[in-house]
Protein backbone atom coordinates (compact mmCIF):
# COMPACT_ATOMS: atom_id res chain seq x y z
CA UNK A 1 0.00 0.00 0.00
CA UNK A 2 2.22 2.75 -1.06
CA UNK A 3 0.87 6.40 -0.71
CA UNK A 4 1.98 9.33 -2.99
CA UNK A 5 3.04 12.97 -1.87
CA UNK A 6 -0.45 14.21 -3.13
CA UNK A 7 -1.69 11.47 -0.46
CA UNK A 8 0.39 12.53 1.75
CA UNK A 9 -0.29 16.21 1.64
CA UNK A 10 -3.88 15.56 1.94
CA UNK A 11 -3.15 13.95 5.04
CA UNK A 12 -1.64 16.54 6.65
CA UNK A 13 -4.45 19.13 5.66
CA UNK A 14 -6.63 16.87 7.53
CA UNK A 15 -4.84 16.83 10.57
CA UNK A 16 -3.88 19.94 10.23
CA UNK A 17 -0.21 19.47 10.71
CA UNK A 18 2.57 21.04 9.06
CA UNK A 19 5.30 18.93 7.24
CA UNK A 20 8.48 20.22 5.84
CA UNK A 21 9.47 18.90 2.18
CA UNK A 22 12.41 17.28 4.33
CA UNK A 23 9.95 15.07 6.81
CA UNK A 24 8.00 14.21 3.88
CA UNK A 25 10.04 11.66 2.13
CA UNK A 26 10.76 9.86 5.24
CA UNK A 27 7.54 9.97 6.23
CA UNK A 28 6.39 8.53 3.19
CA UNK A 29 8.43 5.60 2.91
CA UNK A 30 7.33 4.99 6.87
CA UNK A 31 3.85 5.30 6.50
CA UNK A 32 3.84 3.55 3.44
CA UNK A 33 5.20 0.58 5.22
CA UNK A 34 3.22 0.16 8.73
CA UNK A 35 0.05 0.56 5.95
CA UNK A 36 1.43 -2.23 4.13
CA UNK A 37 2.18 -4.05 7.33
CA UNK A 38 -1.80 -3.47 8.71
CA UNK A 39 -2.98 -4.52 5.28
CA UNK A 40 -3.02 -8.11 6.41
CA UNK A 41 -5.76 -7.67 8.22
CA UNK A 42 -7.28 -7.99 4.72
CA UNK A 43 -6.32 -11.26 4.73
CA UNK A 44 -8.88 -12.27 7.54
CA UNK A 45 -12.64 -12.57 6.41
CA UNK A 46 -15.32 -11.65 9.18
CA UNK A 47 -18.58 -13.65 9.38
CA UNK A 48 -21.53 -11.68 8.12
CA UNK A 49 -22.98 -11.12 11.36
CA UNK A 50 -19.76 -9.90 13.27
CA UNK A 51 -21.03 -6.07 14.03
CA UNK A 52 -18.80 -3.54 14.20
CA UNK A 53 -19.73 -1.47 16.63
CA UNK A 54 -20.75 -3.65 19.43
CA UNK A 55 -18.37 -3.18 22.30
CA UNK A 56 -15.44 -5.50 23.29
CA UNK A 57 -16.09 -5.27 26.81
CA UNK A 58 -19.68 -5.22 27.79
CA UNK A 59 -20.42 -1.49 28.21
CA UNK A 60 -24.02 0.27 28.09
CA UNK A 61 -24.72 3.70 27.43
CA UNK A 62 -24.66 5.74 31.22
CA UNK A 63 -26.73 9.16 30.91
CA UNK A 64 -27.51 11.41 33.07
CA UNK A 65 -29.44 15.44 33.58
CA UNK A 66 -27.91 18.10 32.75
CA UNK A 67 -26.00 20.16 35.71
CA UNK A 68 -24.94 23.41 35.52
CA UNK A 69 -21.70 23.07 37.46
CA UNK A 70 -20.47 26.87 39.29
CA UNK A 71 -16.99 27.39 38.71
CA UNK A 72 -14.84 28.86 41.32
CA UNK A 73 -12.61 32.18 40.90
CA UNK A 74 -9.69 30.30 41.53
CA UNK A 75 -10.55 27.55 39.45
CA UNK A 76 -11.55 29.74 36.52
CA UNK A 77 -7.91 31.72 36.61
CA UNK A 78 -5.75 28.43 36.48
CA UNK A 79 -7.48 27.77 33.61
CA UNK A 80 -7.02 30.98 31.60
CA UNK A 81 -3.31 30.33 33.09
CA UNK A 82 -3.46 27.23 30.64
CA UNK A 83 -4.91 29.15 27.71
CA UNK A 84 -2.52 31.00 24.61
CA UNK A 85 -3.89 34.32 24.90
CA UNK A 86 -6.37 35.93 27.47
CA UNK A 87 -7.75 39.16 27.21
CA UNK A 88 -10.74 40.57 29.88
CA UNK A 89 -10.97 37.03 30.98
CA UNK A 90 -11.58 35.50 28.32
CA UNK A 91 -9.47 33.00 25.55
CA UNK A 92 -8.42 34.98 22.76
CA UNK A 93 -8.20 33.07 19.35
CA UNK A 94 -7.13 34.67 15.76
CA UNK A 95 -11.03 35.17 13.72
CA UNK A 96 -12.29 31.86 12.39
CA UNK A 97 -13.38 33.55 8.84
CA UNK B 1 17.18 0.53 59.57
CA UNK B 2 17.96 0.55 55.60
CA UNK B 3 15.52 2.59 53.58
CA UNK B 4 17.04 0.52 50.61
CA UNK B 5 13.99 -1.08 48.24
CA UNK B 6 11.33 -0.90 50.74
CA UNK B 7 7.83 -2.64 49.92
CA UNK B 8 4.17 -0.99 50.59
CA UNK B 9 3.91 -3.57 53.50
CA UNK B 10 7.86 -2.61 54.87
CA UNK B 11 6.56 1.44 55.16
CA UNK B 12 3.35 0.72 56.77
CA UNK B 13 5.35 -1.17 59.10
CA UNK B 14 8.33 0.93 59.42
CA UNK B 15 5.65 4.05 60.00
CA UNK B 16 3.76 1.93 62.59
CA UNK B 17 6.85 1.16 64.67
CA UNK B 18 8.47 4.54 64.24
CA UNK B 19 11.85 2.92 62.40
CA UNK B 20 11.37 5.71 60.34
CA UNK B 21 9.23 9.11 59.49
CA UNK B 22 7.36 10.22 56.13
CA UNK B 23 10.04 12.89 56.29
CA UNK B 24 13.32 10.59 56.29
CA UNK B 25 11.95 8.32 53.67
CA UNK B 26 11.22 11.18 51.30
CA UNK B 27 14.34 12.99 51.52
CA UNK B 28 16.21 8.99 51.38
CA UNK B 29 14.35 8.75 47.55
CA UNK B 30 14.79 12.85 46.69
CA UNK B 31 18.67 12.14 47.47
CA UNK B 32 18.95 8.62 45.32
CA UNK B 33 16.76 10.77 42.33
CA UNK B 34 19.33 13.11 42.39
CA UNK B 35 22.07 11.19 42.61
CA UNK B 36 20.39 8.64 39.55
CA UNK B 37 19.67 11.71 36.88
CA UNK B 38 21.94 9.61 34.61
CA UNK B 39 18.87 7.55 34.47
CA UNK B 40 16.32 10.46 33.14
CA UNK B 41 13.66 8.87 34.70
CA UNK B 42 12.05 11.83 36.57
CA UNK B 43 11.02 15.04 34.58
CA UNK B 44 9.45 17.20 36.99
CA UNK B 45 10.14 16.76 41.90
CA UNK B 46 6.60 17.95 43.93
CA UNK B 47 8.76 20.73 45.44
CA UNK B 48 5.91 20.48 48.19
CA UNK B 49 6.74 16.66 48.98
CA UNK B 50 9.43 17.31 51.79
CA UNK B 51 6.33 19.88 53.28
CA UNK B 52 3.95 17.36 53.05
CA UNK B 53 5.76 14.28 54.55
CA UNK B 54 6.31 16.54 57.44
CA UNK B 55 2.47 17.08 58.26
CA UNK B 56 1.66 13.64 57.50
CA UNK B 57 4.43 12.82 60.53
CA UNK B 58 2.23 14.64 62.55
CA UNK B 59 -0.92 13.57 61.55
CA UNK B 60 0.45 10.20 62.37
CA UNK B 61 2.30 11.16 65.80
CA UNK B 62 -1.83 12.60 66.74
CA UNK B 63 -2.82 9.13 65.87
CA UNK B 64 -3.71 8.73 62.07
CA UNK B 65 -3.94 5.29 61.07
CA UNK B 66 -1.60 3.98 59.00
CA UNK B 67 -3.42 1.63 56.04
CA UNK B 68 -1.27 0.70 52.76
CA UNK B 69 -0.25 3.89 50.28
CA UNK B 70 -0.30 5.94 53.83
CA UNK B 71 3.02 7.92 53.26
CA UNK B 72 4.79 5.84 50.99
CA UNK B 73 6.47 7.62 48.01
CA UNK B 74 5.73 7.54 44.58
CA UNK B 75 6.29 8.35 41.15
CA UNK B 76 3.28 9.28 38.33
CA UNK B 77 3.60 9.13 35.06
CA UNK B 78 3.75 12.17 33.32
CA UNK B 79 0.73 11.58 30.89
CA UNK B 80 -1.53 11.58 34.21
CA UNK B 81 -2.72 14.74 35.22
CA UNK B 82 -1.77 16.35 39.31
CA UNK B 83 -2.95 19.05 40.22
CA UNK B 84 -0.66 22.47 40.15
CA UNK B 85 2.12 19.97 39.16
CA UNK B 86 3.91 20.77 35.58
CA UNK B 87 2.66 17.36 33.62
CA UNK B 88 4.04 17.79 30.09
CA UNK B 89 2.89 14.10 28.56
CA UNK B 90 6.73 13.47 27.75
CA UNK B 91 5.87 16.53 24.99
CA UNK B 92 7.42 19.76 24.07
CA UNK B 93 3.15 20.84 23.23
CA UNK B 94 2.46 20.36 26.71
CA UNK B 95 6.22 21.92 28.17
CA UNK B 96 4.44 24.35 30.16
CA UNK B 97 0.94 23.15 30.95
CA UNK B 98 0.34 23.03 35.30
CA UNK B 99 -3.27 21.07 35.21
CA UNK B 100 -5.61 22.53 37.53
CA UNK B 101 -7.33 19.18 38.28
CA UNK B 102 -6.46 15.85 39.68
CA UNK B 103 -6.86 12.74 37.89
CA UNK B 104 -9.12 10.40 40.00
CA UNK B 105 -6.56 7.91 40.79
CA UNK B 106 -4.54 10.59 42.06
CA UNK B 107 -7.29 12.12 44.16
CA UNK B 108 -7.28 8.23 45.66
CA UNK B 109 -3.88 8.12 46.49
CA UNK B 110 -3.94 11.72 48.28
CA UNK B 111 -7.04 10.40 50.45
CA UNK B 112 -4.78 7.75 51.08
CA UNK B 113 -1.87 10.51 52.15
CA UNK B 114 -0.17 8.96 49.67
CA UNK B 115 3.41 10.84 49.25
CA UNK B 116 3.74 12.20 45.32
CA UNK B 117 7.86 12.20 44.92
CA UNK B 118 7.30 13.85 41.46
CA UNK B 119 6.33 13.33 37.31
CA UNK B 120 8.53 10.41 36.11
CA UNK B 121 9.38 10.59 32.16
CA UNK B 122 7.40 8.60 29.35
CA UNK B 123 7.32 8.52 25.44
CA UNK B 124 5.38 11.32 23.75
CA UNK B 125 1.65 11.06 24.01
CA UNK B 126 2.26 7.01 25.34
CA UNK B 127 3.35 6.51 22.22
CA UNK B 128 6.32 3.97 22.12
CA UNK B 129 7.78 1.18 23.45
CA UNK B 130 11.46 2.00 24.24
CA UNK B 131 10.87 5.93 26.02
CA UNK B 132 13.20 7.40 23.13
CA UNK B 133 10.46 9.04 21.99
CA UNK B 134 10.20 11.35 24.74
CA UNK B 135 10.96 15.23 23.75
CA UNK B 136 12.71 14.82 27.34
CA UNK B 137 15.61 12.76 26.24
CA UNK B 138 15.42 8.70 26.99
CA UNK B 139 15.35 7.31 29.84
CA UNK B 140 17.83 4.14 30.27
CA UNK B 141 17.68 1.04 31.48
CA UNK B 142 18.53 0.94 35.48
CA UNK B 143 20.10 -2.62 35.08
CA UNK B 144 22.36 -1.74 32.03
CA UNK B 145 22.35 1.85 30.88
CA UNK B 146 23.46 0.92 27.42
CA UNK B 147 19.69 -0.41 27.35
CA UNK B 148 16.39 0.90 26.73
CA UNK B 149 14.08 0.64 29.69
CA UNK B 150 10.99 -0.26 27.62
CA UNK B 151 7.83 2.30 27.07
CA UNK B 152 6.27 4.14 27.01
CA UNK B 153 6.31 3.85 30.98
CA UNK B 154 10.09 4.06 30.59
CA UNK B 155 10.22 6.33 33.85
CA UNK B 156 7.85 4.43 36.17
CA UNK B 157 10.00 1.26 35.07
CA UNK B 158 13.08 2.50 35.62
CA UNK B 159 12.03 4.51 38.90
CA UNK B 160 10.74 1.72 40.57
CA UNK B 161 13.79 -1.07 39.53
CA UNK B 162 16.58 1.62 40.34
CA UNK B 163 14.29 2.20 43.97
CA UNK B 164 13.75 6.01 43.14
CA UNK B 165 10.27 5.67 44.91
CA UNK B 166 8.38 2.49 46.17
CA UNK B 167 6.26 1.83 43.51
CA UNK B 168 4.59 4.08 40.27
CA UNK B 169 1.22 4.48 38.21
CA UNK B 170 1.95 4.05 34.71
CA UNK B 171 -0.25 3.63 31.43
CA UNK B 172 -1.27 0.57 29.46
CA UNK B 173 -2.80 0.84 25.86
CA UNK B 174 -0.72 -1.64 24.28
CA UNK B 175 1.58 -2.83 26.91
CA UNK B 176 3.24 0.24 27.87
CA UNK B 177 2.81 -0.85 31.87
CA UNK B 178 3.87 -4.26 31.03
CA UNK B 179 6.73 -4.17 28.34
CA UNK B 180 8.98 -1.56 30.82
CA UNK B 181 7.59 -3.83 33.47
CA UNK B 182 9.43 -6.97 31.62
CA UNK B 183 12.71 -4.92 30.73
CA UNK B 184 13.06 -3.77 33.59
CA UNK B 185 12.71 -6.72 35.97
CA UNK B 186 9.74 -5.34 38.19
CA UNK B 187 5.93 -6.11 38.27
CA UNK B 188 3.16 -4.34 35.80
CA UNK B 189 0.27 -4.65 36.10
CA UNK B 190 -2.88 -3.84 33.28
CA UNK B 191 -6.26 -4.02 34.87
CA UNK B 192 -9.30 -4.94 33.61
CA UNK B 193 -10.75 -2.23 31.23
CA UNK B 194 -13.07 -0.44 33.04
CA UNK B 195 -11.41 -0.90 36.52
CA UNK B 196 -9.51 2.09 36.87
CA UNK B 197 -11.12 5.50 36.05
CA UNK B 198 -9.31 7.35 33.34
CA UNK B 199 -10.37 10.49 34.31
CA UNK B 200 -6.76 12.52 34.16
CA UNK B 201 -5.49 10.52 31.75
CA UNK B 202 -4.08 12.45 28.80
CA UNK B 203 -6.23 10.22 26.41
CA UNK B 204 -4.32 8.47 23.82
CA UNK B 205 -6.60 5.46 22.79
CA UNK B 206 -9.58 6.21 24.85
CA UNK B 207 -10.82 2.33 24.36
CA UNK B 208 -7.42 0.61 25.39
CA UNK B 209 -5.94 3.26 28.04
CA UNK B 210 -5.68 1.70 31.53
CA UNK B 211 -3.59 3.13 34.52
CA UNK B 212 -1.79 0.31 36.55
CA UNK B 213 1.05 0.00 38.80
CA UNK B 214 4.23 -0.38 38.73
CA UNK B 215 6.01 -2.07 41.56
CA UNK B 216 8.89 -4.56 43.38
CA UNK B 217 6.18 -7.65 43.82
CA UNK B 218 3.30 -8.97 42.93
CA UNK B 219 2.02 -7.77 46.70
CA UNK B 220 2.72 -4.18 46.06
CA UNK B 221 0.64 -4.70 42.87
CA UNK B 222 -2.07 -5.94 44.27
CA UNK B 223 -2.10 -3.39 47.47
CA UNK B 224 -1.93 -0.81 44.96
CA UNK B 225 -4.55 -1.69 42.07
CA UNK B 226 -7.06 -2.14 45.32
CA UNK B 227 -6.40 1.41 46.08
CA UNK B 228 -6.59 3.20 42.77
CA UNK B 229 -9.53 1.24 41.08
CA UNK B 230 -13.20 1.70 41.42
CA UNK B 231 -16.43 3.32 39.51
CA UNK B 232 -15.93 6.95 39.04
CA UNK B 233 -19.13 9.17 37.77
CA UNK B 234 -16.53 11.20 35.80
CA UNK B 235 -15.84 8.37 33.30
CA UNK B 236 -18.59 6.40 32.54
CA UNK B 237 -16.47 3.63 30.70
CA UNK B 238 -15.83 2.51 34.40
CA UNK B 239 -17.14 -0.12 35.66
CA UNK B 240 -19.96 -0.37 39.00
CA UNK B 241 -18.43 -3.93 39.82
CA UNK B 242 -17.10 -4.13 43.23
CA UNK B 243 -13.27 -4.18 44.12
CA UNK B 244 -11.85 -7.26 45.02
CA UNK B 245 -9.53 -7.12 47.92
CA UNK B 246 -6.45 -8.67 45.78
CA UNK B 247 -3.80 -8.28 48.83
CA UNK B 248 -6.02 -11.08 51.04
CA UNK B 249 -6.39 -13.44 48.08
CA UNK B 250 -2.41 -13.96 46.92
CA UNK B 251 -2.55 -17.06 48.62
CA UNK B 252 -5.67 -18.79 47.04
CA UNK B 253 -4.90 -21.82 45.73
CA UNK B 254 -4.24 -22.47 42.13
CA UNK B 255 -3.83 -25.78 41.83
CA UNK B 256 -6.05 -27.31 39.05
CA UNK B 257 -6.60 -24.26 37.36
CA UNK B 258 -5.57 -24.49 33.76
CA UNK B 259 -3.60 -22.39 31.68
CA UNK B 260 -2.78 -22.53 27.92
CA UNK B 261 -0.16 -21.22 25.64
CA UNK B 262 -1.04 -20.11 22.01
CA UNK B 263 1.30 -21.55 19.67
CA UNK B 264 0.99 -18.25 17.53
CA UNK B 265 3.41 -17.22 20.95
CA UNK B 266 6.33 -18.98 19.88
CA UNK B 267 6.68 -17.19 16.60
CA UNK B 268 9.99 -16.91 15.02
CA UNK B 269 10.97 -13.77 16.45
CA UNK B 270 11.01 -15.44 20.13
CA UNK B 271 15.01 -15.21 21.69
CA UNK B 272 16.07 -18.57 22.39
CA UNK B 273 16.87 -17.47 26.51
CA UNK B 274 12.89 -16.60 26.52
CA UNK B 275 11.50 -19.16 25.48
CA UNK B 276 14.10 -21.08 28.03
CA UNK B 277 12.65 -18.88 31.14
CA UNK B 278 9.03 -19.88 29.51
CA UNK B 279 9.94 -23.09 29.62
CA UNK B 280 10.87 -22.98 33.48
CA UNK B 281 8.07 -21.38 34.84
CA UNK B 282 5.68 -23.49 32.58
CA UNK B 283 7.70 -26.79 34.61
CA UNK B 284 7.10 -24.58 37.69
CA UNK B 285 3.12 -24.13 37.29
CA UNK B 286 2.94 -27.79 36.38
CA UNK B 287 5.07 -28.47 39.77
CA UNK B 288 2.41 -26.56 41.56
CA UNK B 289 -0.86 -28.64 40.20
CA UNK B 290 -1.54 -26.11 37.51
CA UNK B 291 -1.67 -27.25 33.68
CA UNK B 292 -0.37 -26.15 30.94
CA UNK B 293 -1.70 -26.74 27.61
CA UNK B 294 -0.63 -25.18 24.05
CA UNK B 295 -3.36 -24.19 21.87
CA UNK B 296 -3.40 -22.97 17.86
CA UNK B 297 -5.26 -19.47 18.19
CA UNK B 298 -4.51 -18.43 14.71
CA UNK B 299 -6.20 -14.64 14.84
CA UNK B 300 -3.62 -13.87 17.65
CA UNK B 301 -1.26 -13.49 14.35
CA UNK B 302 -3.36 -9.83 13.22
CA UNK B 303 -3.38 -8.88 16.87
CA UNK B 304 -0.82 -5.99 15.64
CA UNK B 305 -3.07 -5.26 12.71
CA UNK B 306 -5.64 -4.27 14.27
CA UNK B 307 -3.99 -2.13 17.02
CA UNK B 308 -2.26 -0.19 14.23
CA UNK B 309 -5.59 0.85 12.88
CA UNK B 310 -7.79 0.84 15.71
CA UNK B 311 -4.76 3.07 18.04
CA UNK B 312 -4.03 5.48 15.24
CA UNK B 313 -7.56 5.87 14.21
CA UNK B 314 -8.64 7.07 18.32
CA UNK B 315 -5.08 9.11 18.93
CA UNK B 316 -5.46 10.47 15.87
CA UNK B 317 -9.22 12.14 17.45
CA UNK B 318 -7.72 12.55 20.76
CA UNK B 319 -4.62 14.46 20.05
CA UNK B 320 -7.16 16.89 17.99
CA UNK B 321 -7.42 18.95 20.87
CA UNK B 322 -4.28 20.21 20.65
CA UNK B 323 -4.54 23.48 18.94
CA UNK B 324 -2.63 26.34 21.18
CA UNK B 325 -5.95 27.71 22.48
CA UNK B 326 -7.27 26.82 25.54
CA UNK B 327 -3.83 24.75 26.89
CA UNK B 328 -0.29 23.99 25.28
CA UNK B 329 2.20 25.44 22.95
CA UNK B 330 0.97 28.22 20.89
CA UNK B 331 2.44 28.92 17.64
CA UNK B 332 2.80 32.12 16.04
CA UNK B 333 0.77 32.28 12.75
CA UNK B 334 -1.13 34.73 10.79
CA UNK B 335 -4.47 32.82 10.24
CA UNK B 336 -6.47 29.94 12.63
CA UNK B 337 -5.79 27.36 10.27
CA UNK B 338 -1.94 28.16 9.77
CA UNK B 339 -2.23 28.82 13.89
CA UNK B 340 -3.52 24.87 13.89
CA UNK B 341 -0.69 23.63 11.38
CA UNK B 342 2.78 25.12 12.97
CA UNK B 343 1.23 24.47 16.51
CA UNK B 344 0.70 21.45 15.74
CA UNK B 345 3.79 20.57 13.52
CA UNK B 346 5.83 22.41 16.43
CA UNK B 347 4.57 20.61 19.88
CA UNK B 348 4.34 17.45 17.96
CA UNK B 349 7.77 14.39 18.04
CA UNK B 350 7.91 12.62 14.78
CA UNK B 351 6.06 9.28 16.30
CA UNK B 352 3.21 10.95 17.41
CA UNK B 353 3.29 12.83 13.71
CA UNK B 354 2.95 9.49 12.18
CA UNK B 355 0.26 8.08 14.23
CA UNK B 356 -2.18 11.02 13.37
CA UNK B 357 -1.69 10.72 9.52
CA UNK B 358 -2.10 6.88 9.86
CA UNK B 359 -4.67 7.54 11.78
CA UNK B 360 -6.35 10.10 9.77
CA UNK B 361 -5.74 7.80 6.70
CA UNK B 362 -7.65 4.75 8.08
CA UNK B 363 -10.52 6.86 8.89
CA UNK B 364 -10.87 8.57 5.80
CA UNK B 365 -13.77 8.53 2.89
CA UNK B 366 -12.83 5.49 0.62
CA UNK B 367 -10.42 3.98 3.15
CA UNK B 368 -12.83 3.78 6.27
CA UNK B 369 -14.32 0.31 5.21
CA UNK B 370 -11.70 -1.72 4.60
CA UNK B 371 -9.11 -0.58 7.38
CA UNK B 372 -11.09 0.97 10.33
CA UNK B 373 -14.43 -1.09 10.29
CA UNK B 374 -12.70 -4.15 9.21
CA UNK B 375 -10.50 -3.99 12.39
CA UNK B 376 -13.50 -3.22 14.61
CA UNK B 377 -14.82 -6.23 13.10
CA UNK B 378 -11.52 -8.14 13.37
CA UNK B 379 -11.40 -7.05 17.02
CA UNK B 380 -15.04 -8.48 17.75
CA UNK B 381 -14.11 -11.62 16.23
CA UNK B 382 -10.58 -11.84 18.57
CA UNK B 383 -13.28 -11.30 21.64
CA UNK B 384 -15.69 -13.94 20.61
CA UNK B 385 -12.87 -16.14 20.02
CA UNK B 386 -11.24 -15.57 23.62
CA UNK B 387 -14.72 -15.75 25.53
CA UNK B 388 -14.72 -19.03 24.39
CA UNK B 389 -11.05 -19.53 25.48
CA UNK B 390 -11.65 -18.49 28.75
CA UNK B 391 -14.89 -20.93 28.61
CA UNK B 392 -12.47 -24.01 29.28
CA UNK B 393 -9.48 -22.35 30.83
CA UNK B 394 -8.24 -19.88 33.34
CA UNK B 395 -5.97 -17.95 31.57
CA UNK B 396 -3.16 -17.55 29.11
CA UNK B 397 0.87 -18.25 29.52
CA UNK B 398 3.62 -16.25 27.47
CA UNK B 399 6.41 -14.23 27.72
CA UNK B 400 5.76 -10.46 28.28
CA UNK B 401 8.44 -9.76 25.06
CA UNK B 402 10.02 -11.48 22.49
CA UNK B 403 13.46 -10.80 23.58
CA UNK B 404 15.25 -8.76 26.66
CA UNK B 405 15.81 -4.88 26.36
CA UNK B 406 17.15 -4.03 23.13
CA UNK B 407 20.08 -0.70 23.36
CA UNK B 408 18.94 2.51 22.60
CA UNK B 409 19.10 3.58 19.37
CA UNK B 410 18.37 0.06 18.05
CA UNK B 411 15.23 0.37 16.38
CA UNK B 412 14.43 3.99 15.96
CA UNK B 413 15.00 4.18 12.28
CA UNK B 414 12.50 1.38 11.50
CA UNK B 415 8.62 2.46 13.42
CA UNK B 416 7.56 -1.07 12.17
CA UNK B 417 10.63 -3.13 14.23
CA UNK B 418 9.68 -0.87 17.02
CA UNK B 419 5.99 -1.69 16.90
CA UNK B 420 6.97 -5.64 16.70
CA UNK B 421 7.95 -5.83 19.98
CA UNK B 422 4.53 -5.29 21.99
CA UNK B 423 3.35 -8.20 19.98
CA UNK B 424 2.44 -10.34 22.73
CA UNK B 425 1.22 -7.19 24.94
CA UNK B 426 -1.62 -5.45 22.59
CA UNK B 427 -4.15 -8.69 23.09
CA UNK B 428 -5.04 -7.68 26.11
CA UNK B 429 -5.72 -4.15 25.21
CA UNK B 430 -7.93 -5.10 22.11
CA UNK B 431 -10.26 -7.35 24.19
CA UNK B 432 -10.19 -5.46 27.46
CA UNK B 433 -8.60 -8.37 29.86
CA UNK B 434 -6.12 -8.26 32.42
CA UNK B 435 -2.67 -8.79 32.42
CA UNK B 436 0.14 -8.91 34.25
CA UNK B 437 4.15 -9.61 33.36
CA UNK B 438 6.44 -10.48 36.42
CA UNK B 439 10.17 -11.19 35.98
CA UNK B 440 10.84 -14.66 35.76
CA UNK B 441 14.88 -14.85 35.08
CA UNK B 442 18.34 -13.16 34.17
CA UNK B 443 18.97 -12.81 30.28
CA UNK B 444 22.29 -11.67 28.47
CA UNK B 445 23.39 -8.45 29.58
CA UNK B 446 22.36 -8.71 33.23
CA UNK B 447 18.96 -7.82 31.34
CA UNK B 448 15.55 -9.68 33.12
CA UNK B 449 13.21 -11.73 31.34
CA UNK B 450 9.51 -11.29 32.37
CA UNK B 451 6.51 -14.06 32.08
CA UNK B 452 2.50 -12.17 31.17
CA UNK B 453 -0.38 -13.90 32.24
CA UNK B 454 -4.00 -12.93 30.83
CA UNK B 455 -7.14 -14.24 32.56
CA UNK B 456 -10.70 -12.61 31.95
CA UNK B 457 -12.65 -9.93 32.54
CA UNK B 458 -12.72 -8.98 36.37
CA UNK B 459 -10.52 -11.89 37.41
CA UNK B 460 -7.63 -9.94 38.63
CA UNK B 461 -7.90 -11.85 42.16
CA UNK B 462 -7.16 -14.91 40.05
CA UNK B 463 -4.15 -13.23 38.22
CA UNK B 464 -2.71 -11.77 41.09
CA UNK B 465 -2.71 -15.25 42.84
CA UNK B 466 -1.11 -17.16 39.69
CA UNK B 467 1.51 -14.19 39.99
CA UNK B 468 2.31 -14.26 43.52
CA UNK B 469 2.59 -18.44 44.10
CA UNK B 470 4.94 -18.30 41.18
CA UNK B 471 6.75 -15.21 42.63
CA UNK B 472 7.04 -17.53 46.00
CA UNK B 473 8.41 -20.27 44.15
CA UNK B 474 11.17 -18.30 41.98
CA UNK B 475 11.97 -15.85 45.08
CA UNK B 476 13.91 -14.53 42.53
CA UNK B 477 16.33 -11.31 43.69
CA UNK B 478 15.70 -8.80 40.63
CA UNK B 479 17.47 -6.07 41.76
CA UNK B 480 19.79 -4.20 39.18
CA UNK B 481 23.11 -5.38 40.10
CA UNK B 482 25.02 -2.17 38.78
CA UNK B 483 24.16 0.24 41.20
Amino acid sequence: MSLDKKQLKYLAELAKINITPAEEDRLLKQLSSILAYVQSLQDISCPEEIDHFADPVKNVNIWRADQVAPISEITRQKLLACAGEVENNLIRTKPVF
Amino acid sequence: MSLEYLSIKDVQNGLQRRDFSCRELVDYYLAKINQQQDLNAYLTINQQVQEQATALDQKIAHGEIIKPLTGVPVAIKDIIVTADLKTTAGSLMLQNYIPPYDATLVTKIKQRDGLILGKVNCDEFAMGSSNENSAYGPVRNPHNTDYVPGGSSGGSAAAVAADLCVYSIGTDTGGSVRQPASFCGVVGVKPTYGRVSRYGLIAMTSSFDQAGPICRSVADAAYVLESIAGHDERDSTTTAKAVDLYSTKLSNEISGLRLVLPKQFLSAGLHPEVRQSLELAIKLYESMGVSVTEIDLPLLDKVLAIYYIIMPAEVSANLARFDGIRFGQTASAQSLWEGYKNTRAEGFGSEVKRRNLVGTYVLSAGYYDAYYKKALRAQRQLKIMMDQVWQRYDGLIGPTTPTSAFRLGEKTDDPLTMYLSDIYTVGANIIGVPAISLPIAWGANDLPIGLQLTTEPFSESKMFSLAWHLEQKLALNWQPKNI
